[in-house]
């Protein structure tokens, strides 16, 4: 296989958590996908689903149905994360990293960095390797994420280090296993502004050294404009709008992107506009249709029965709303 | 509206550690008339929660002064610690830690009115209703729990809480960081039409310049202990003068091409801010600078007036003014 194909295809994936207080329905028919190299954002709100959507690619939410489709260059093969027997699983898990939110709470504090570090890569080795040679790659990784004398790093502990320091550790440790999809769960958000910079710009060189795809999940739309070739937004489970990063923050089509993007802070100045009135709906009883139609400024009586299809503007954008067309099917 | 609401002179707050003195605020001076707002910006270990901590009275200050509408802040915590406390509310960066979640709203508000102001339980209600209201919530939340609101409701209860005492000064940590962005606008305009109403000064900490666009009538800029750069915010945006400033305003994560267009240039701030403990010698930012001279490192520099009311330290400055 040469030609650019997706690495990642999630089909009409869907989520019910079960709790006391009845099912929610998490994730609403998503579909999205990543190619090889490709560096994916999903923007959106606390509590639409981005994270939950991230915890299904590394089987640690079992969706009710959909597929996820991953191309395994090792196995050679597609397969369905959702269905794999655990030893297929066993394989991929090594090709798929997550790094998340909370460096501080992602890295065991009772052991060293050096530890930690020798076990991802340990973990990753297609053969046994010497120890040595464990040490050497170690340290190579450290020099990678550029933290300066990675022999005292390895050695000490992981609240002997900054915040920043330790995202590095986990970028490191991730890398460590050359996967070929990665998913950043809001890896800079504990971040200073200086510090996320530096980190955001390590990983960007880093992801495309390596060629590695990158889902990253974050809720900064300045972040995701930095970073992604294409972005998806979701609100409440469900996909509202996916295009080309430049294409999405020069045209705006949902009127959810709309109002988040007119909503952040400009350095320009002029105010704060509340773009988005109401509250998230409810997960247990959600809006059949679009599950917008109960804050949306445009909405038509159909949105609340009809879930609108993801249409086709140009081949750089979609956007699943009624008011660019869109029949109800 | 010239009247002063709060004054730091000098301000200096040290911390015996056992790996030596921590220098967390070393010598800020900055003052804030009523009804403006004075964002102090600057990353974490800048000591800027250290200046709001003092000027609640939770810390004494090792040296410097604190005129709180030109009353002695040491004299008054000792005095008269309630008249302090009344007058200079705080609101925290985490509304969900900073309540209480086993109290009602009720509860939550009821406590500083009956501490403060000695109503009456009629009187009391009256005035939570009208609390609850200025915070654009309905009077049902009064019999909520504080566990069973929302992120963005629990922040309106936090303000509501802080106005309950009727204070000329608020301080703000970083109020909507924990937020989403179509919550914050909510917030901040919330807390802009507030400040209109009651004729607020705020103390608005942050790390987003962004935001502080958009809220501050000042800015002042700190890197460890120190301020670097302070002015009248549009003059701050026009012409930034310290390379600390330039490379904050660098790395901000911005969403349009004319917010791209504002950045002063594209360098990555390089390091970390240095320890509190091991300050650097001469100029503290000496070690992170792009536009370094070798004196930057050998002789400390002070915090002059450039322009009319923009004050920068740095050595460029120094030499030749203007």
């Amino acid at each position: 296989m040469t030609q650019e194909h997706d690495l990642l295809r999630i089909t009409d994936l869907q989520v019910d958590f079960n709790t006391f207080e009845g099912c929610l329905h998490v994730l609403d028919r998503v579909s999205i996908t990543a190619r090889m190299g490709e560096k994916v954002g999903l923007v959106g709100e606390s509590g639409c689903g981005k994270s939950t959507l991230g915890r299904c690619i590394v089987r640690r939410v079992r969706p009710v149905a959909g597929e996820i489709i991953f191309w395994s260059e090792r196995l050679n093969n597609v397969e369905d994360i959702v269905s794999v027997t655990d030893s297929i699983w066993k394989q991929l898990r090594k090709q798929i990293q997550m790094i998340f939110q909370e460096p501080g709470a992602a890295i065991n504090p009772v052991f060293t960095v050096g530890d930690q570090l020798r076990a991802a890569i340990r973990f990753s080795a297609p053969t046994h390797i010497g120890k040595s040679q464990i040490q050497r790659r170690a340290i190579e990784l450290l020099q990678e994420v550029q933290l300066s004398d990675p022999e005292r790093i390895m050695s000490s502990y992981p609240f002997q280090l900054s915040g920043g320091m330790q995202q590095r550790i986990c970028i490191a440790m991730a890398l460590g296993v050359q996967p070929s999809l990665l998913i950043a769960d809001e890896p800079t958000t504990a971040l200073d502004v200086t510090i996320q910079e530096q980190i955001l710009r390590l990983f960007n060189d880093l992801v495309s050294y390596h060629r590695t795809a990158v889902i990253f999940i974050t809720h900064n739309l300045g972040v995701v404009r930095e970073i992604a070739d294409r972005v998806y937004v979701m609100y409440a489970g469900q996909v509202m709008e996916s295009a080309t990063t430049d294409e999405l923050f020069e045209n705006p089509m949902h009127p959810y992107t709309r109002g988040l993007i007119s909503a952040v802070p400009k350095l320009t100045g002029g105010g704060i506009i509340e773009g988005i009135p109401g509250h998230i709906p409810s997960y247990l009883d959600p809006p059949t249709g679009c599950r917008f139609c109960t804050r949306c400024p445009d909405v038509v009586p159909k949105c609340d029965e009809v879930r609108p299809p993801i249409g086709s503007i140009n081949a750089s954008h979609e956007v699943a709303c009624f008011l660019y067309g869109g029949e109800a099917s | 509206m010239s009247e002063q609401t709060l004054r730091v002179t000098c301000l200096k707050k040290y911390f015996a550690t056992r790996r030596g003195t921590v220098r967390a605020v070393d010598g800020v001076s900055l003052s804030i008339n009523r009804g403006e707002t004075l964002a102090l910006i600057g990353e974490s270990g800048s000591g800027k929660t250290t200046v709001a901590n003092t000027v609640i009275g939770k810390y004494v200050p090792t040296e410097g002064q604190i005129l709180l509408e030109g009353n002695s802040i040491a004299q008054l915590i000792y005095k008269r610690p309630k008249a302090l406390r009344q007058r200079v509310q705080m609101v925290f960066q985490d509304p969900g830690s900073s309540l209480n979640p086993r109290r009602t709203v009720k509860q939550t508000l009821g406590l500083p009115l009956k501490l403060y102001h000695h109503e009456s339980r009629e009187e009391r209600k009256q005035r939570m209703l009208e609390l609850l209201e200025r915070v654009e919530l309905s009077s049902e939340y009064l019999t909520k729990v504080s566990s069973a609101l929302s992120g963005g409701e629990k922040a309106r209860i936090g303000v509501a809480r802080a106005l309950a005492a009727e204070p000329t000064l608020v301080i703000l940590d970083e109020p909507t960081s924990a937020l989403d962005v179509s919550i914050q606008a909510k917030i901040i305009n919330m807390l802009l039409r507030l400040q209109r109403e009651l004729t607020l000064s705020y103390l608005f900490i942050t790390h987003d310049l962004s935001l502080m666009r958009n809220v501050a009538t000042h800015a002042a800029i700190m890197y460890l202990g120190e301020i670097c750069e302070t002015s009248q915010k549009e003059e701050f945006f026009r012409n930034p003068l310290h390379p600390y400033t330039k490379m904050l305003l660098s790395s901000v994560p911005v969403v349009s091409r004319e917010e791209e267009a504002m950045k002063p240039f594209k360098t990555v701030l390089k390091g970390e801010i240095p320890s509190p403990i091991d300050l650097p010698s001469g100029c503290r930012f000496h070690t992170r600078c792009p536009e370094r001279q070798t004196h930057c490192s050998e002789q400390t520099c002070e915090l002059l007036e450039v322009h009319t009311g923009h004050w920068a330290r740095c050595h460029h400055f120094s030499e030749a003014p203007q």
